[in-house]
């Protein structure tokens, strides 16, 4: 079939050929007004609320948590309730990091290939992020309460320690716990990487085809 | 722009959005749901349209981005096309059993492409020049044109009957 053929079994088929001067009837019919102030079903925007709703689990849980320490035992863990603060503090910047990358992630007025290009750059940015930060996070926030409990109740900290590591002395100590702490964090990297990978690794897989097959002949 | 003047320029571009909604989709819920998607995502990119280019090119922007990009309906896409859902298709009954076999096939063909393939021969049939294509697509000129011919061979393989070898 040549081009022109196409072009006419094209326009002949009626397959997409919608009257200008007809409204759209059935299941295409809809009412744009009240459409305007709805939320989007697309993608990133379920990712966005998905981050701000957990923002807001967090601000509102360690909130509770940091108060409850505030006011209960006369100020005695008051240090916890400053650490839960500090955690709070870190899981914003942490969620705020996510929702500016998923903020950038959508171009729907750029060119395709570009809005393809863009998206795929920032889905990849925002894995690295999400996968490094809560590798990270986690390991520093257990280190922190370890060493909040170590000093803070020093007797039923020293014993536990000691007992799993008696007789490595204080760098050995220093030193398991660190690696203690490392393998924890690897290990942490490896399951958000194994998460990341089940949750966009088609999607990402996908992408790459589409910028691709855009390229191929250039 | 108000959006009375926005809703009125989707009336009168609502053909455009339809057709990507019905090269998309296969089933009329999930046409529904991108025809929804495209005019929020055309109301919400308003502000960053400066009418330095075609009304017509931003709405192919958006509505093609939308419709490429959309997860859940990447999933849930049927890739064939089941003979009975053609047959519901629109048919001119005075065309020749040829003519209709014909353009049952292409039909079927298109919807064989691959999205980027999809948007391509969209805008070709749709008789958009390669420079408005470049500019909805942004591909170069030369190479849509190398793509324009491999889909056509591409269209020719998948519309050939035993009958005709057409």
């Amino acid at each position: 079939m040549e081009l022109e053929e196409l072009k006419a079994a094209w326009q002949a088929s009626g397959y997409l050929e919608i009257p200008a001067n007809v409204k759209p009837e059935g299941p295409e019919r809809v009412t744009p007004a009240p459409l305007l102030s709805s939320a989007s079903r697309g993608p990133v925007a379920r990712m966005k609320r998905i981050v701000l709703a957990e923002l807001a689990s967090s601000v509102l849980l360690l909130g509770a948590v940091a108060a409850y320490y505030f006011i209960a035992f006369g100020g005695w863990f008051i240090q916890v309730a400053w650490l839960y603060l500090g955690l709070l503090v870190l899981l914003a910047a942490y969620y705020t990091g996510k929702y500016r990358l998923l903020a950038a992630m959508a171009c729907p007025a750029c060119q395709v290939r570009e809005s393809l290009q863009r998206r795929l750059h920032y889905l990849e940015n925002y894995i690295r992020f999400s996968v490094v930060a809560g590798a990270v996070l986690v390991p520093l926030v257990s280190g922190l309460l370890g060493l909040f409990f170590l000093y803070r109740l020093p007797e039923a900290g020293h014993r536990i320690l000691g007992q799993a590591l008696a007789g490595r002395g204080t760098y050995g100590l220093t030193g398991s716990i660190i690696l203690g702490l490392g393998i924890l964090g690897w290990l942490v990297y490896q399951l958000n990487r194994w998460w990341a990978s089940r949750l966009y690794g088609n999607h990402i897989q996908r992408l790459r085809e589409q910028i691709a097959e855009m390229d191929a002949a250039e | 722009m108000t959006q009375q003047e926005f809703l009125e320029l989707v009336d009168r571009h609502g053909g455009l959005i339809r057709k990507v909604c019905r090269l998309y989709c296969d089933n009329p819920q999930d046409r529904q749901d991108l025809y929804q998607e495209i005019v929020l995502q055309l109301w919400r990119s308003l502000p960053g349209f400066r009418q330095q280019s075609q009304v017509s090119t931003w709405m192919y922007r958006v509505a093609l981005n939308t419709a490429i990009t959309d997860l859940r309906r990447s999933r849930n896409r049927v890739r064939t096309t089941r003979l009975e859902d053609l047959e519901e298709e629109p048919a001119d009954s005075e065309e020749t059993a040829r003519m209709r076999e014909q353009t049952r096939l292409l039909q079927e063909a298109i919807r064989r492409l691959s999205d980027i393939d999809k948007a391509i021969v969209l805008l070709y049939l749709e008789q958009h020049s390669y420079e408005e294509m470049e500019a909805v697509l942004g591909m170069s000129q030369n190479h849509l044109r190398v793509k324009m011919n491999r889909i056509r061979e591409k269209l020719r393989n998948l519309t050939k009957t035993p009958e005709h070898g057409t």
